[in-house]
């Protein structure tokens, strides 16, 4: 087909690739004529695509997968609004001796069957919830069981223990031998204490 | 590994034991203490039989003689209804083939048993001389 230089500033008759390359340059594009359809997927490559172009927008739910977060991704921070994981536990025997723990700054000795947990980073509220167990054993196996209660404000002057950054517990045991609650009995050094906070 | 001590509002002595997730000097202002000390923790006594008549004196933990002695005496009543358990079955179930006289006297021994070592917690000038009186030997 022979090219034609029409009057009216038009050009017919070239086919396709008869351009040599380096004449269509970027300025010769218009800015709409490179839509979607005609980039490959092949060459999106991660080296065009800048860090400040992914933003959150960009990326659908289901693109984030557990395989695309590792594990030091999971800071506790990023774990606080989730109600279904403990806040704080700890592991400790009667005089507050701390065997293991977890956002436990400290656990205070106020006496006999008398500790207060202090938490290292405090709970959204005080409507948390703390569960645990106790063993006690003054030599023989199943000689008692031991249970830790939360220690609330008791309306007669006493302040309430329970609060966002501390938690005052009781703890007893009752004896095999009598079934009595008997709370003497806590200066046992055998005691060994757990207690879970479940909150926000 | 230190531990923090101060004398709490109950008359007390309070023992903060640190995890180690944060610094011993900084938990005093997380706790709003404002009158303890930084101790060793050979200072906290490791004998707790008279836990709760502990006082802060200055540095140290020292125990206070008339609580230990209201201990001691709450220790002994704990024991002597232990002895007297098993014959205050028999004299108030009216064990049929039990000898309700002889466990009225094994009550009389254990009574004046007591009554000695009450007597002896009373006169003691020193908790151990509390401890000798609790396990049978005079105040």
């Amino acid at each position: 087909m022979p090219i034609t230089i029409d009057g009216d500033g038009t050009i017919t008759g070239l086919s396709v690739g008869g351009l040599p390359d380096g004449v269509v340059d970027a300025d010769m594009l218009a800015a709409n004529a490179v839509t979607t359809a005609k980039i490959s997927n092949g060459q999106i490559t991660t080296a065009k695509i800048s860090d400040g172009q992914i933003t959150t927008a960009k990326i659908s739910d289901d693109q984030i997968t557990t395989a695309k977060i590792s594990d030091s991704q999971v800071t506790n921070a990023k774990l606080a609004s989730s109600g279904g994981l403990a806040k704080a536990w700890v592991n400790c025997v009667h005089d507050g001796t701390v065997t293991d723990s977890f956002n436990v700054s400290s656990v205070t000795d106020n006496g006999s069957g008398d500790l207060t947990v202090n938490f290292t980073s405090s709970l959204a509220n005080a409507n948390y919830c703390m569960t645990g167990g106790a063993i006690y054993s003054n030599g023989g196996p199943h000689d008692a069981f031991g249970m830790p209660t939360v220690l609330e404000g008791d309306g007669s002057g006493n302040p309430n223990t329970k609060t966002t950054s501390a938690c005052r517990v009781k703890t007893m045991h009752a004896q095999r031998s009598s079934n009595s609650l008997n709370v003497i009995q806590q200066v046992n050094t055998q005691l060994q204490i757990y207690m879970v906070f479940h909150g926000d | 590994m230190s531990k923090i001590i101060y004398q709490n509002s109950e008359g007390g002595v309070s023992i903060v034991v640190p995890t180690g997730e944060v610094p011993v000097e900084d938990l005093p202002a997380k706790l709003g203490l404002t009158d303890y000390e930084i101790v060793d923790d050979d200072v906290v006594p490791s004998d707790r039989t008279f836990r709760d008549a502990w006082v802060k004196s200055g540095k140290t933990i020292a125990e206070d003689l008339a609580k230990s002695k209201v201990i001691g005496h709450d220790m002994r009543r704990a024991k002597r209804a232990e002895e007297f358990a098993p014959h205050d079955d028999v004299i108030s179930k009216q064990i049929p083939g039990a000898d309700a006289e002889a466990a009225e006297a094994s009550r009389a021994t254990i009574r004046t048993k007591y009554a000695t070592m009450q007597t002896s917690i009373d006169a003691a000038s020193s908790t151990a001389e509390i401890k000798t009186a609790l396990n049978g030997g005079a105040g």
